[in-house]
């Protein structure tokens, strides 16, 4: 590659770096915007719109990250509720949270798009905590009441009613529990 | 091979459209049945031996190979 090649591909890619840069401050701003009402810690990125009703308490953890896409992430925190979220979680789009009471979710979890949060069913509210290093994947549900270790695995569209121990992948409608060891995840 | 072993066989063959294979084969290293047929298999196991397989024997030593699940079924019934 010629000597002016070399330089043109460096010069573009410090260009891109700066740009990223300056998205991810943008970003970093937006969650402050967008996230008005809660507690939010360090490096927080909102990328895109959030629909959110904040009554209650709501802490947002160090480098947490919403994402967008073509439905926004609910939040819905109800007067005297709880929402705690760790550090380094992420949301993809459409992920719906309601809290009347309690929803605590530990640090570095995974949420895919569209799973459901809610710790109320049938006007009877429950708390629902989530460990640390859990993957929650697209289109899960999670009922009130349930409580999810950590390391945990949750399948895409599994409906989650009774707990998850730590370390296990829960699967199907009703959620059953098994060992990560038996999808062939590397545990 | 007992009836166990040829019922369990049947079914895996018939759901998960595989070709033969060995009583010890294990089904996750050969890529015989996925974690979602691993719950159909545990689902099947329960509904055609009449016991609840608890959470915490869902793992790969009752359940990863027809071997594996013959002694898995014969203890559960036996218990």
């Amino acid at each position: 590659m010629s000597a002016l090649a070399t330089s043109l591909r460096d010069w573009a890619s410090g260009r891109m770096r700066l740009i990223d840069r300056a998205w991810r401050m943008v970003d970093r701003l937006r969650a402050h915007v967008e996230l008005w009402g809660c507690e939010v810690g360090r490096d927080v990125m909102v990328v895109g719109p959030l629909d959110l009703a904040i009554h209650g308490h709501a802490n947002i953890g160090a480098r947490s990250s919403f994402l967008t896409g073509p439905v926004p992430t609910s939040v819905q925190v109800a007067l005297g509720a709880q929402l705690e979220v760790g550090q380094a979680c992420h949301f993809n789009y459409g992920v719906s949270i309601s809290v009347a009471r309690k929803v605590r979710i530990g640090d570095r979890c995974m949420f895919g798009s569209y799973v459901r949060l809610e710790d109320t069913a049938h006007g009877s509210s429950k708390p629902i905590i989530i460990g640390d290093d859990v993957w929650i994947a697209h289109g899960a549900v999670i009922e009130p009441g349930v409580t999810i270790g950590n390391g945990a695995v949750i399948s895409a569209g599994a409906v989650v009613t009774t707990d998850v121990p730590a370390g296990m992948v829960a699967l199907g409608n009703p959620a059953r529990v098994m060992s990560q060891q038996l999808t062939g995840r590397p545990t | 091979m007992t009836d166990v072993a040829t019922t369990l066989r049947t079914f895996i063959q018939d759901t998960f459209f595989v070709d033969s294979f060995a009583d010890s084969d294990s089904f996750l290293k050969n890529r015989l049945v996925d974690s979602t047929g691993m719950m159909e298999l545990v689902v099947f196991v329960e509904g055609q031996y009449g016991f609840r397989a608890a959470d915490t024997e869902l793992v790969p030593a009752n359940l990863d190979s027809i071997d594996n699940l013959v002694a898995y079924v014969a203890r559960k019934r036996a218990a």
